[in-house]
C-alpha cells in the first residue's frame, strides 16, 4: 500500500498507531470492494475520524489520488455518512465547513487550506491553545462546538485553528481529553487560551474520609489531601516518609537505633502522643498496636501500618489526612490519633492502557557519625589507662599480644564489615482499560529492598485485579482483589553495634586465613584466657558469628478482595457500600546455627559442654501469625440543593470482626548449618510447649452524617458515631462520638469579591468528641488461662489472668480546632490550625493492693492535653507560561502536659528512679539508657535528670545540683528535674517545586528547633563506655586525666577494674536544633516527538536523592543497631 | 460474601447487637462462660489447688523452704537476725502474700457463683465443690494471719489481714486478728456442713485411685476434705488458746476418722512411704516436686541445722525411729544430714505416694491432743504421746515419755515430737509462734549456742510495700 508523506507523518502519532492498523486492514478489504469499479460512486462512512483517513479513504474507494497536507488537515475531524455519491462531492462533503478548498486535475484531487491573514482574528475563525496547568501544551485534545458538527483536535504544539461559518452560530467550545476535566467555556470571538486541568484534580475538590465524601469548600473539618504525585515528588521510599515531608502533623519519631533497616517500621505520631506508650502492661500482646499510632484505611476498610508502608506508591490515587475531630468523628472510637485515608487508583474508561514504572534505589551506608579509636589510638588509651598493668604493676601478657598486632599493622575497619551499597530494584505495571460500562485495571509490582547491612532484605511482591461494572449510570459496583507477599529477611551479620564495640586491633583472619572465632591470649604455661586475662567473656568475632548460618526471616501472604457498590437511586439519594476481607499469613523463622559462637565448645574437657548438651545444640522457632478480617458498611446519602440551600446527610452502618491467632514451636538439635529445616532437629526444647494465643474483636457501628452550607457561605457539619466493641466492658458496650463544625467562607461575601484578590478565605472552628481502644482484645474480661505446665492429681486447671474490668471502656479525646485557609491572588495559599486535644479516661493499670489478688488492674483514669498549631504557605513566587516556581514552607507545635496519671505510673516512676541509680549489674544495661518517667504537669517527652555543674578540674568529678540548688557531689535520683523535652518548639519542612517545560524539580528541607536530647552516644560510648571494647574518640581528647585538666567528660577508668558509672547528668542534654535536606527530586517528561517512535505515550524520568544532609546541634551516632543510609533513586514511567 | 451482607443487613434489622458482640477466645477462657458448666468449676478449683502447689508457697516455701529455715531446722537462715526486709528475704515473703491471695481470687471467683449454680451438678458434687473451696479460703487466710499478724494470744485485737470474701476489684478493710479467725471458722463451719451434708466420700473410708483424672470424688487425702475441715480447725482452735474446741476437734479425726498408722513394712523396700500417706488427712499433689527435691535438697542448706549429726540425734533420741532411719538420709560425703520425706518414689509403683506434699497428718492430731490434756488430764497427753511414739519404732517402754514427767516436760515432750512429725513440713515455726518462745534449739554454723534467742517481731512478716501502701489498713 502506498502511502504518501502526509500520511507517514501521521503514522507517527502513536496513539492513532492501532487506529491505523485496523484502517490498514479494512481498507483492504474495501479496496477489494471498490477499487475495480469505474464508475466514479462510492460510498463511505466516518463517524469522528480524522479527516486525513477520511480522504485517505476516498482515495482508497476511487481512482483518484488525493494530496493534502497533514498540517493542513490534522485539526479536523469528519462524520459523514455517503451512499453512492460522486467522488467530489464526497470530498466536498468531507471538507464540510472546514476553511478548505479543492480542485482536481486528472486523477489528482488536491486539497488546499484557504488561505488567510494569520496575524489578526478574523471573526469566523475559532484558534487558540490548550496547556495544562503547568502550562505544558497539551495535543490531541477534542474540541467540539456546539450545534455544529464541526471537531477537531490540537496540534502537538497544543494549538488549535478552524474557520467557523459564522462567529454568532457558535456559542460554547467544549475541550474534552483523556485524563483530563471536561471544559466547556464561552466564545467570545476572541483567541482562545485554555488551561486543561487533569481530572486527579478534582481529588482536590471532594474530600473522601473512606465513608463519607465532602465537598471540600463546604467542608469545616481539617482534612489535608495528597495526591500520588505528591507523594512521589518528595520521595519514593513509602507513603509514611513522604506524608511526613508534606504534612509536618504526621511526625516520624527519629529511630536512631534501628537506622534505615528496611524491616523496621517507623514510629508515627500525630499531633504529640495521647497514650503512656512504652508503659509496661498497657501494650504487652504483641497482637496490638502501637497505640499512639493513628488509624489507617485502605479503600474503605481498616487496615495496618505496614500494609501502608509497603503498599506500592503507583497505585495510589490519594492520601486524605483527618486531623480534627469534624473529619475523623466518623471513625469514632478510633479516631483519636488521626485517620489517614488511602485511596487507590481506579481503572479508567478508554483504549489499554499500559503503564510501567521502574525505580532503582542506591543506598549507601552512612557511617559519618561514628567517631571511634583506630588501633594505634586504642592501644595509647590502654597505656593511659593502664589497663594492661596487673595490680602488682607488671604487664599483663595480653599487653604484648596487642603491642604485637599493632605492630602487625592490624587496624580492622569493623564498622565496613558488615555493611554494603545496595540497589534496589521496584517494578510496577498496570494495565487498565475498558469502556464506559465495564473496565478493568491489573496491577503487578515487585520491589527489593536490600538494605545497607549485608544479607537484610524486604521484598514485596504483589498482584491485583480490578473490576468494574458501571450498570445504566446509576450503579456501579468495582471489585479490588489483591494479592502480596512480603518476604524480609534479617541481616545474619547481627547487631551493626557489635561491630561498633569491637576493639580494631583485633584481626579478622588468622594466620591460616581462617576467620578467628574468639580472641584468646595463651600464657606461658598454654592455658587460654582473653585477651584481659579473664576466662569469661571472650571476645567473638562477629563476623563468625554472622558465618555460620544464623537465619532469621519473615514470611508475609495477605489477600485482600474489596467489593463495592455505588447506586444512585434518585438524582439527590445514593446508597453505597463494601465489604471487605483479608486474609494475613506470617511466617516468622529464627534459625540459631548449632556452630553459633553462643555455644560453648565441645571438646570433652571438663568444664566444656557435654555430648548431651552438643547434640542439642542448633535451634529452630517458628512462629505463625494468621488473621483474618471482615469489614463491610453501608450508608444512604441524600443531598439537595434548593435555591441558596445546599443539604447532605448521610447515615450508614458498619460491622467488623478482626481475629488473629498465633502458633509456634521451637526445635532443637541440628547438625549443621545447612540443614536448618526443623526435619532435622533432634526434638523440642527440653520442658518447651507450643505457643498459642489468639485474639478477636469485633466492632459494630452506627454513623451519621449532616452538613448544611447557605449560599456557600455559612457552613455546618455534624457528624455522629455509635460504636460497640466486643473490647469494652459489659457495662460500656457502645461507645457515642459525636463532631461539630462551623465554617464561613468569608470569600463568597460580597465585600470581599469586590477586592477582587482573594480567591479564598474560608473561617472555620470544630468540636468534638473521638476515642481510642488501645487495649488488649479480652481486658475488659475476667479471662482464664489453661494451667497446662501442671496438673492437679492428673487433672488440668484454669487460672485468672487477671481481674477484668465491666466498666472498661475507650479513651475518650475531646478535639477543639479552629483554623483559616487563605488564597490570595491566584499564587498564595496559607492555612492556620489550633488545636487543643484533652485526653480523659485513659486506659491505664491501677496499682492494686496485693490482697486483691492481682498486682494492677485496668481501668480508665489519666488526663493528658495536647495544644498547638499548624501552618502551612504555598506561594507560586514566579510564573511564566514555561515556568513556575512554588516556594512552601510549613511548620507546627506541640504541647503535651499530663494532666493526671495512675498510681501504676506512680509506681513505675518509682522503679525507674531505682533502676536510674542502681549499681548492680542487672541494672547496668538500664543506666545507660534515660528512662523515660511520667510526672503530673510535665510532658511525655521530657527528660529527667539531675543538674550537673560540670567536672571539677581538680577531682575529675562531677558536681551535682540537688533538687533545692545545692551543690552536691553525690548524684541522687531523688534529684531529677525536668532538663529538657525531646519535643521540639516548633517543626517543620519547607523547600521549592519548579516546573520548566517537561522538567519538575522539588526540594524539601526538614527543620526542628527549641528541642532537647539526651546524647546517648556520649555516656554509652565516652564516659560509660566499656573501656575493654572500642570506645569513642572523645574516651582519649576529652577526658578528664589529672588535676587542672578543664574536661567536658570525666574519666570514668582510674584503675584497670574500678569504673565509676555516670547516671543521668544534665551534661548529657543537649539542645536538639537540625537541617536536614530530605529529598531532592528531578522529574523530566519526555517530549512527544521523541518517544512516539517508541510508541509511548509518555515517559516520564525521576531522580530522588534522600536525606542528603543533615546539619545537627548534637554529635552522636545514629543507627547504633544499624546503620543510617543514604539514599537516592532513578526511576522511570512510562504509559503506552 | 452475600452471606455476610446478609448479616449486616440483620443486625441493622435490630437483631441483637450485643449478643454479636460477645466473642468467644479460643486459647483463653472467659469467666462467664466457665461458671455455666460443671466442668468449668471444676476446671477452677483444680486451678486453685495448682495455684497452692506453686513453689513461692505450699509446693516450696511454706512447706520445706524457708519457713523451715526460720524455724532452724535447717542450717540454712535466710538472715542472721530475721531481718525479713532484706534483699534476699523480702521477695520470698512478697511473693507468698501475692500468691496466696491470688489463690484466694481465683477461689471466691468460684464462690461468687457458685451457690446459684448447683443444679450444674449431680450427686452433691456441688456442695463438695464449695465445701473445699471453703475449707481452702479459711485455711490460706489462717496461714496468712500466722504469718502477717503478731502471735494470736494477747494480740486479738490487732489489725491484721484483710479476710477476702467476693470476687471484685475491691479493697478489702485489714481486719483483727479475732475478727479474721471469727471468719475463718465460720467458713470452715460451713464447708464442714457442707461436706457432711453431701457425705463427702472420705467418711467411708479412704479410697485411692492411679489419678483422679475425670473422677471429682477419688483421692479426697489430695482435697480439703470433711476430715481436713476438722482437724483444721483443731489447729485453729488451738493456736487461739480454746484448747477444749481444739481436743474435741482432735479426738473426733483421730476417734472417728479412717487414718491409720503406718507400718514399718510401708517404709522399707523399693518404693517407701515417705509421707505416710494413710496418716495423711491433707496433702498436695505438687507435680514437680521431684524436680524440686533434687534442686533444693542437694544443697547443704537444707540439712539439719548443724549439719553433722549431732542436732539430729538429739531430736530423734532413738536411732530406730522411723522419722529417723527412713526419713533422714546421711550424705556421707559431705557429712550431712537431710531429709528424704519427698525424695518420692518414682510414677506408677505404688499408688500416691509420690508428689505429695502434707499439709495436716494424723501425728499432729495426737500432738494437738496431747497438748490440750496436759493440765487437766496429764496421764492422757502420756497415752496419746506414747501411742504416737509407738508408731514410730520406738522399742523402749515408756517410749521415752516418763510417768513423773510435770506440765513443763509434758510440753517438751510435745514440742520435740512437733519437730520430728512435721520436719520439713513448715509447722515448727508456728509452734514455737503459738508458744511465744523466746528460744528456739539451734546448732547453726553461724551461731555457737544450742539455742537462739528470740524476740517476738521475728515471729512476724512485714507486709509487702505495696500493700502497706495500697491496702486499705484502718489505725488500730
Amino acid at each position: 500500500m502506498k502511502r504518501s508523506k502526509n500520511f507517514k507523518k501521521f503514522c507517527r502519532s502513536p496513539l492513532r498507531l492501532r487506529a491505523l492498523l485496523l484502517l490498514q486492514l479494512l481498507l483492504f478489504f474495501c479496496c477489494c470492494a471498490f477499487a475495480q469499479s469505474k464508475n466514479e460512486r462510492i460510498s463511505l462512512e466516518c463517524r469522528n475520524e480524522a479527516m486525513s483517513s477520511a480522504l485517505k479513504k476516498v482515495e482508497q474507494a476511487s481512482n483518484y489520488k488525493i494530496l493534502f497536507t497533514y498540517d493542513e488537515v490534522q485539526n479536523y475531524r469528519v462524520s459523514v455518512s455517503l451512499k453512492n455519491v460522486s467522488v467530489e462531492n464526497a470530498v466536498k462533503a468531507i471538507i464540510g465547513d472546514y476553511p478548505l478548498s479543492y480542485k482536481i486535475k486528472g486523477i489528482f484531487i488536491s486539497i488546499h487550506a484557504i488561505k488567510k491573514n494569520k496575524a489578526a482574528v478574523r471573526k469566523n475563525e475559532l484558534n487558540g491553545q490548550v496547556v495544562d496547568e503547568h502550562g505544558e501544551p497539551l495535543p490531541g485534545v477534542n474540541i467540539t462546538l456546539d450545534n455544529s458538527r464541526i471537531k477537531g483536535i490540537t496540534n502537538e504544539n497544543g494549538n488549535f485553528n478552524f474557520y467557523i461559518p459564522s462567529e454568532e452560530d457558535v456559542e460554547y467550545v467544549t475541550f474534552s481529553f483523556i485524563g483530563f476535566k471536561t471544559q466547556k467555556v464561552h466564545f467570545k470571538g476572541e483567541r482562545m487560551k485554555i488551561v486543561m486541568r487533569g481530572d486527579i484534580r478534582e481529588i482536590g475538590e471532594v474530600i473522601v474520609t473512606g465513608l463519607v465524601t465532602h465537598n471540600a469548600k463546604s467542608f469545616t473539618g481539617n482534612a489535608t489531601v495528597f495526591k500520588g504525585d505528591d507523594l512521589k515528588s518528595v520521595g519514593r521510599q513509602n507513603i509514611i516518609k513522604s506524608l511526613s515531608l508534606l504534612d509536618p502533623s504526621v511526625n516520624l519519631t527519629e529511630n536512631t537505633q534501628m537506622g534505615s533497616d528496611p524491616n523496621t517500621m517507623p514510629k508515627i505520631r500525630f499531633r504529640g502522643e495521647s497514650s503512656f506508650q512504652g508503659f509496661e502492661n498497657v501494650d504487652k500482646s504483641g497482637l496490638m498496636n502501637d497505640p499512639n499510632q493513628p488509624l489507617f484505611i485502605l479503600d474503605g476498610y481498616q487496615t495496618t501500618l505496614s500494609a501502608i508502608v509497603d503498599l506500592d506508591m503507583n497505585q495510589v490515587e490519594s492520601v486524605t489526612i483527618l486531623k480534627d475531630a469534624a473529619a475523623g468523628a466518623i471513625y469514632g472510637s478510633r479516631a483519636a490519633n488521626g485517620v489517614i485515608v488511602v485511596k487507590t487508583i481506579q481503572p479508567k474508561p478508554g483504549q489499554l492502557i499500559v503503564s510501567y514504572g521502574l525505580n532503582m534505589n542506591f543506598n549507601l551506608p552512612d557511617l559519618s557519625s561514628y567517631h571511634l579509636l583506630n588501633a594505634k589510638q586504642n592501644l595509647e588509651l590502654y597505656d593511659r589507662l593502664g589497663m594492661y598493668r596487673n595490680d602488682d604493676g607488671t604487664l599483663a601478657p595480653a599487653y604484648n599480644q596487642i603491642c604485637r598486632w599493632v605492630a602487625q599493622g592490624v587496624n580492622t575497619d569493623w564498622l565496613a564489615q558488615p555493611v554494603r551499597n545496595t540497589v534496589g530494584y521496584q517494578h510496577s505495571l498496570n494495565l487498565s482499560g475498558g469502556d464506559s460500562r465495564m473496565r478493568y485495571g491489573i496491577d503487578l509490582n515487585y520491589a527489593t529492598n536490600p538494605g545497607v547491612m549485608k544479607g537484610s532484605t524486604r521484598d514485596n511482591y504483589g498482584i491485583g485485579v480490578r473490576l468494574s461494572y458501571n450498570y445504566s449510570d446509576k450503579l456501579l459496583f468495582t471489585n479490588h482483589l489483591s494479592v502480596g507477599r512480603i518476604k524480609s529477611k534479617e541481616s545474619p551479620y547481627g547487631n551493626f553495634s557489635d561491630y561498633a564495640k569491637i576493639n580494631s586491633f583485633y584481626p579478622i583472619y588468622d594466620e591460616n586465613n581462617k576467620l578467628y572465632k574468639n580472641y584468646y591470649c595463651e600464657d606461658e604455661s598454654g592455658a587460654l584466657f582473653d585477651i584481659w586475662g579473664n576466662s569469661s567473656n571472650i571476645p567473638v568475632n562477629p563476623l563468625y558469628e554472622a558465618s555460620v548460618g544464623n537465619k532469621n526471616t519473615n514470611e508475609d501472604l495477605s489477600i485482600n478482595d474489596n467489593f463495592s457498590f455505588d447506586w444512585l437511586i434518585l438524582p439527590s439519594l445514593r446508597f453505597n457500600g463494601m465489604v471487605s476481607y483479608s486474609k494475613t499469613n506470617s511466617k516468622a523463622i529464627s534459625f540459631l546455627s548449632p556452630r553459633s559462637a553462643t555455644y560453648p565448645d565441645y571438646t570433652g574437657e571438663v568444664g566444656s559442654s557435654t555430648a548431651e548438651e552438643d547434640a542439642l545444640k542448633g535451634r529452630y522457632t517458628l512462629n505463625q501469625t494468621f488473621q483474618d478480617n471482615i469489614e463491610g458498611n453501608i450508608m444512604l446519602t441524600w443531598s439537595k440543593n434548593i435555591g441558596k440551600h445546599f443539604a447532605t446527610a448521610s447515615a450508614g452502618g458498619s460491622l467488623s470482626d478482626a481475629r488473629s491467632q498465633l502458633y509456634g514451636f521451637t526445635a532443637v538439635g541440628f547438625g549443621d548449618e545447612d540443614e536448618s529445616e526443623p526435619a532435622y532437629a533432634s526434638g523440642y526444647e527440653k520442658g518447651g510447649a507450643p505457643s498459642n494465643s489468639e485474639g478477636h474483636t469485633r466492632l459494630a457501628s452506627f454513623f451519621a452524617s449532616a452538613n448544611y452550607a447557605y449560599d456557600n457561605k455559612y457552613l455546618f457539619d455534624f457528624s455522629y458515631r455509635l460504636d460497640g466493641s466486643s473490647q469494652f466492658g459489659t457495662k460500656q458496650r457502645t461507645a457515642p462520638f459525636y463532631s461539630l463544625g462551623f465554617g464561613w467562607n468569608v470569600f463568597n461575601e460580597s465585600f470581599i469579591k469586590k477586592l477582587g484578590f482573594v480567591d479564598m478565605l474560608k473561617l472555620r472552628a470544630t468540636y468534638g468528641e473521638v476515642g481510642s481502644i488501645n487495649f488488649n482484645p479480652y481486658q475488659a474480661r475476667d479471662m482464664y488461662q489453661f494451667t497446662k505446665d501442671a496438673r492437679y492429681d492428673g487433672n488440668i486447671g484454669v487460672l485468672l489472668e487477671a481481674m477484668g474490668n465491666k466498666d472498661l471502656k475507650w479513651q475518650n479525646t475531646k478535639m477543639y480546632e479552629c483554623g483559616a485557609t487563605v488564597g490570595l491572588f491566584n499564587r498564595l495559599d496559607f492555612s492556620m490550625s489550633f488545636y487543643n486535644r484533652l485526653t480523659t479516661d485513659m486506659v491505664l493499670p491501677i496499682t492494686t493492693p496485693p490482697s486483691m489478688g492481682f498486682d494492677s488492674y485496668i481501668s480508665n483514669l489519666g488526663k493528658m492535653r495536647n495544644t498547638g498549631y499548624e501552618l502551612t504557605l504555598r506561594v507560586l513566587a514566579y510564573k511564566t507560561p514555561s515556568l513556575n516556581v512554588y516556594l512552601f514552607g510549613s511548620a507546627t507545635h506541640n504541647k503535651n502536659r499530663i494532666l493526671s496519671i495512675s498510681s501504676a505510673l506512680e509506681a513505675y516512676n518509682k522503679k525507674v528512679d531505682s533502676a536510674d541509680g542502681h549499681s548492680d549489674t542487672e541494672y547496668k544495661q538500664l543506666t545507660h539508657k534515660l528512662l523515660t518517667k511520667y510526672q503530673e504537669g510535665e510532658s511525655t517527652t521530657a527528660i529527667y535528670a539531675v543538674r550537673s555543674l560540670g567536672i571539677d578540674p581538680m577531682t575529675g568529678k562531677e558536681l551535682f545540683l540537688t533538687k533545692e540548688g545545692n551543690p552536691t557531689w553525690t548524684w541522687n535520683a531523688n534529684d531529677k528535674v525536668v532538663v529538657g523535652d525531646t519535643e521540639p518548639k516548633v517543626r517543620g519542612t519547607f523547600g521549592t517545586n519548579i516546573s520548566w517545560k517537561g522538567l519538575y524539580f522539588n526540594a524539601t528541607f526538614a527543620y526542628s528547633y527549641g528541642g532537647q536530647a539526651y546524647n546517648n552516644t556520649l555516656v554509652d560510648m565516652v564516659e560509660n563506655s566499656n573501656k575493654y571494647q572500642n570506645v569513642d574518640e572523645r574516651v582519649l581528647t576529652d577526658t578528664w586525666q589529672k588535676a587542672g585538666d578543664i574536661a567536658r567528660y570525666k574519666a570514668n577508668i582510674t584503675r584497670r577494674y574500678s569504673q565509676e558509672y555516670t547516671y543521668a547528668s544534665s551534661r548529657f542534654v543537649q539542645d536538639y536544633n537540625y537541617l536536614q535536606l530530605s529529598s531532592l527530586s528531578f522529574q523530566y517528561e519526555m517530549p512527544k516527538k521523541l518517544i512516539s517512535p517508541l510508541h509511548m505515550e509518555s515517559l516520564r524520568w525521576s531522580f530522588n536523592m534522600s536525606d542528603i544532609m543533615y546539619l545537627s546541634t548534637v554529635k552522636r551516632e545514629r543507627g547504633t543497631s544499624y546503620p543510617y543510609a543514604r539514599s537516592f533513586s532513578i526511576g522511570l514511567r512510562a504509559n503506552f | 460474601m452475600k452471606k455476610f451482607i446478609y448479616i449486616i443487613l440483620i443486625s441493622i434489622g435490630l437483631t441483637s447487637c450485643s449478643d454479636w458482640l460477645n466473642v468467644s477466645p479460643s486459647t483463653e477462657k472467659d469467666r462467664e462462660d466457665l461458671i455455666t458448666t460443671e466442668a468449668g468449676f471444676k476446671e477452677m478449683l483444680y486451678g486453685c489447688y495448682i495455684n497452692m502447689a506453686d513453689e513461692s508457697i505450699y509446693g516450696h516455701q511454706l512447706t520445706y523452704g524457708s519457713i523451715e529455715g526460720f524455724a532452724k531446722n535447717y542450717c540454712w537462715s535466710l538472715s542472721a537476725n530475721y531481718s525479713y526486709t532484706d534483699n534476699s528475704v523480702r521477695p520470698i515473703i512478697d511473693a507468698i502474700w501475692t500468691k496466696m491471695y491470688n489463690t484466694i481470687a481465683n477461689d471466691n471467683s468460684i464462690l461468687n457463683d457458685i451457690e446459684s449454680h448447683k443444679t450444674l451438678f449431680s450427686k452433691g458434687e456441688g456442695d463438695i465443690l464449695e465445701g473445699e473451696a471453703l475449707a481452702m479460703r479459711a485455711f490460706l487466710h489462717f496461714d496468712l494471719l500466722r504469718m502477717f499478724a503478731p502471735a494470736y494470744t494477747g494480740n486479738e485485737s490487732k489489725i491484721a489481714i484483710p479476710y477476702v470474701e467476693s470476687y471484685e476489684s475491691k479493697r478489702y478493710s485489714h481486719i483483727s486478728e479475732s475478727q479474721v479467725i471469727k471468719k475463718v471458722l465460720a467458713d470452715l463451719d460451713k464447708a464442714e456442713m457442707l461436706l457432711k451434708g453431701a457425705n463427702d466420700p472420705i467418711l467411708s473410708g479412704i479410697t485411692r485411685v492411679l489419678s483422679g483424672k475425670d473422677n471429682f470424688l477419688a483421692n479426697r487425702q489430695y482435697r480439703f476434705n470433711y476430715w481436713a475441715v476438722e482437724a483444721l480447725k483443731a489447729r485453729v482452735y488451738l493456736y487461739v488458746g480454746d484448747k477444749d474446741s481444739a481436743l474435741k476437734y482432735a479426738m473426733d479425726v483421730i476417734n472417728n476418722g479412717p487414718f491409720k498408722w503406718v507400718s514399718e513394712s510401708d517404709l522399707t523396700g523399693d518404693h517407701p512411704d515417705r509421707v505416710f500417706m494413710s496418716e495423711i488427712i491433707s496433702a498436695l499433689n505438687v507435680p514437680k516436686l521431684s524436680t524440686y527435691y533434687s534442686s533444693y535438697f542437694t544443697s547443704e542448706k537444707y540439712s539439719l541445722t548443724d549439719g553433722y549429726g549431732n542436732y539430729g540425734l538429739n531430736v530423734f533420741e532413738d536411732g530406730n525411729d522411723y522419722r529417723y532411719l527412713y526419713l533422714m538420709t546421711n550424705n556421707k560425703e559431705k557429712n550431712k544430714v537431710i531429709s528424704c520425706k519427698y525424695d518420692q518414689s518414682p510414677a506408677g509403683s505404688s499408688v500416691l505416694k509420690e508428689e505429695t506434699v502434707p499439709l495436716l497428718r494424723l501425728g499432729e492430731m495426737y500432738l494437738i491432743a496431747a497438748e490440750c490434756n496436759i493440765s487437766s488430764n496429764p496421764t492422757e497427753t502420756i497415752r496419746l504421746l506414747r501411742e504416737l511414739k509407738t508408731h514410730r519404732g520406738y522399742l523402749s517402754t515408756n517410749k521415752g515419755i516418763e510417768d513423773t514427767a510435770n506440765g513443763t516436760q509434758l510440753l517438751e515432750y510435745v514440742k520435740k515430737e512437733m519437730r520430728k512429725e512435721t520436719y520439713a513440713e513448715g509447722q515448727t515455726f508456728f509452734m514455737y509462734k503459738r508458744l511465744q518462745a523466746n528460744s528456739i534449739p539451734s546448732f547453726s554454723p553461724w551461731w555457737s549456742g544450742a539455742t537462739y534467742p528470740m524476740q517476738p517481731g521475728y515471729y512476724t512478716f512485714p507486709l509487702p510495700e505495696a500493700e502497706k501502701e495500697y491496702g486499705d489498713i484502718p489505725k488500730s
